[in-house]
């Protein structure tokens, strides 16, 4: 593996522009990123369960599941990598708590420090985390309430305990249920926080970057600048330009990089299937909600509605919404949501990935688990342009209901911007499918050439790479056809 | 030591941003819970007053849905259409009236008695599918007349 080489068409550290360095390495920096989200975030939980009841009128429901999951696949991942992780109010309240302080550096943490399991040093519990949040996604999205919830959860109370539990940032780092993804696609960000020179760390024993010093804190999560050859856990929160005293803490714009190619760390770790199963679960879960949120697919529509409508008129006359559950539809979608991310889709998968070592020489490949996780890379591109084509979608299709609804955020008859009556404006309709075409195409494409990048990277020979790459682009192509048919209805 | 770590310190030792940071946060959870309250307080004093109470109809809510007022005082509801075809109704009284998009009708009542009032999209205004448990069945609201 070419683990020392990386490769890029054009790179430029924009930390050697002064103010730029200057801004990042102010102790302040952090709080002043994260504080505008922060209320931003309170506004949303207040008006989740103050505002309007019904999802499209409900500015939580429309600012978290429409804005903010398209900016996040259109715009803050693939081309910001973790800039959302940066910003993220989610563990503002546990980290200003666990750190006794807003802005400054303290050296003895609150709370039990305990030290994260070895075991789940992986994200398997991301992956389980996104995997409830899809569960419910149906009611998630159409009831103000179960927003609220939720925000509460994931904001509020569950970073909270575990920042007050554990050492550093290990809800973001193992748990969060969005970190995962946006981990897996910041890989193809071109922005990276790298060392500008990896020997000169190799030669400086202080490791301030991952142990701390009085400029900052150690890697909230748990990465060692000096490893770094991946976009996958920096957090961007910038905590090693801070510490680093040999000022060796670049922060790139890159074309190229080789994320999805390199063992973790230089090779100190090693990739296991933690990550191909967060691809298998993004995949399969944009077709999936590609089928519940649009097009007239009545059964999906309504087995992800797991409150079945069944309200319990008479007694909660103050909020008819509060529905009853309904045990099958949600045994039902469940399964459907479970299943097909954790075993249907890797058991394709990895058929194909027979068919690719078969063809390729059986016995002259690497072993199966290697052929099965590095190829499960191709999933990245391919599936990001699936959610790229859904993030359009909710957004130029949804998105105007949030500019009423921003007016009259707590539904008390506002009207603080003069668009609450702003009608609902779907945009670009006639020319939807065709932008979505050219993206699941792009998409295709940039997937073949992963596919030809990780071939060469198996294989010594040209020619057994070639042959491996055959079947995994018919998958690459089925899988498009496949979004194309949710999407477009034809082939 | 590496820039950013000098801080301007209080003589307690608690550093001025730390402190500008607690009221910034402080100060904005209070200034929105404060807005809504302001807000409330706003709207009853328009219901006291009998003045005018103003309703949004869109699919698929009323905005405000949950009116109070007082037993007695003559209270106008000026109900917009913002999107499609609704009904404002209040079966207990009688009330069903057409609201045209980008119209709005007005109502003026007095509640006698202390009561709660439920009203209700009485014309078919949709639903996102069919069996959603969203929609013109959801469309409702509450009068309660203190």
């Amino acid at each position: 593996m070419g683990e020392a080489r990386q490769p890029y068409k054009f790179r430029f550290d924009l930390l050697t522009i002064p103010l730029i360095k200057r801004i990042v390495r102010a102790r302040s920096y952090h709080f002043a990123v994260i504080f505008p989200n922060f209320v931003v975030f309170i506004i949303l939980l207040v008006a989740a369960f103050y505002g309007p009841p019904v999802g499209n009128q409900n500015i939580a429901v429309l600012v978290v599941w429409i804005i903010w999951w398209a900016a996040l696949m259109l715009v803050l991942t693939p081309i910001g990598g973790r800039s959302w992780c940066m910003i993220c109010p989610m563990p503002a309240i546990g980290e200003w708590l666990q750190r006794k302080t807003f802005t400054r550096v303290s050296k003895k943490p609150f709370g039990l420090n305990k030290r994260w399991p070895r075991k789940l040093d992986n994200i398997w519990l991301q992956n389980f985390s996104f995997l409830i949040i899809s569960t419910f996604i149906g009611v998630l999205t159409t009831r103000p309430w179960a927003t609220g919830i939720m925000l509460i959860l994931v904001v509020v109370i569950l970073p909270t305990l575990f920042h007050l539990l554990y050492q550093r940032r290990v809800w973001c780092r193992y748990i969060c249920p969005v970190s995962g993804f946006i981990g897996l696609y910041s890989m193809v960000a071109p922005v990276e926080l790298r060392v500008r020179n990896r020997d000169v760390c190799l030669k400086h024993p202080g490791n301030e970057c991952y142990r701390g010093s009085e400029a900052g804190y150690g890697c909230p999560w748990y990465e060692f600048p000096q490893n770094l050859n991946r976009n996958a856990y920096c957090g961007l929160c910038m905590e090693c330009v801070k510490t680093c005293p040999l000022d060796n803490i670049g922060l790139f714009i890159r074309v190229g990089g080789e994320d999805l190619y390199v063992e973790p760390w230089h090779g100190i770790k090693k990739k296991g299937l933690d990550e191909p199963f967060k691809a298998f679960i993004m995949s399969t879960l944009a077709i999936i909600y590609a089928l519940v949120f649009t097009g007239p697919n009545p059964f999906f529509k309504d087995i992800a509605n797991i409150f079945g409508g069944n309200t319990f008129g008479g007694v909660f006359t103050d909020n008819i919404l509060v529905e009853a559950l309904n045990p099958y539809k949600l045994a039902v979608y469940a399964a459907i949501v479970w299943s097909s991310t954790l075993l249907i889709m890797p058991a394709i998968f990895g058929l194909f990935v027979v068919f690719s070592k078969a063809l390729a020489g059986w016995n002259k490949s690497p072993p199966y688990k290697k052929l099965f996780i590095s190829y499960s890379y191709l999933l990245v591109p391919l599936s990001l342009a699936a959610w790229i084509a859904f993030a359009l979608y909710i957004l130029l299709v949804n998105g105007s209901y949030a500019i009423s609804a921003i007016s009259d955020p707590f539904g008390l008859g506002w009207d603080l911007f003069g668009t609450r009556n702003f009608p609902w404006t779907p945009i670009g309709t006639p020319y939807l499918p065709y932008i979505q075409a050219i993206i699941f195409l792009f998409g295709l494409i940039w997937t073949i050439n992963t596919i030809k990048k990780i071939s060469q990277r198996l294989f010594e020979r040209r020619r057994d790479a070639f042959k491996a790459s055959i079947p995994m682009s018919i998958f690459a192509l089925l899988y498009t056809i496949l979004v194309l048919i949710v999407w477009l209805g034809v082939v | 030591m590496a820039g950013g770590g000098m801080m301007r310190r209080k003589r307690s030792g608690v550093a001025v941003t730390d402190v500008i940071a607690l009221i910034l946060v402080v100060g904005s959870v209070l200034a929105i819970f404060y807005s809504i309250y302001y807000g409330e307080t706003v709207r009853a004093e328009l219901m006291q007053e009998g003045k005018e109470i103003y309703i949004t109809a869109r699919q698929w809510v009323f905005q405000p849905n949950r009116i109070v007022v007082k037993a007695g005082q003559p209270v106008t509801l000026v109900i917009y259409g913002a999107d499609v075809l609704h009904g404002f109704q209040i079966e207990k009284l009688g009330i069903d009236k057409v609201v045209y998009p980008g119209q709005e009708i007005r109502i003026t009542i007095t509640f006698d008695k202390p009561g709660t009032y439920i009203f209700r999209c009485s014309r078919y205004c949709g639903e996102p599918y069919p069996g959603s448990g969203i929609g013109h069945w959801t469309m409702t609201g509450v009068i309660i007349v203190e």
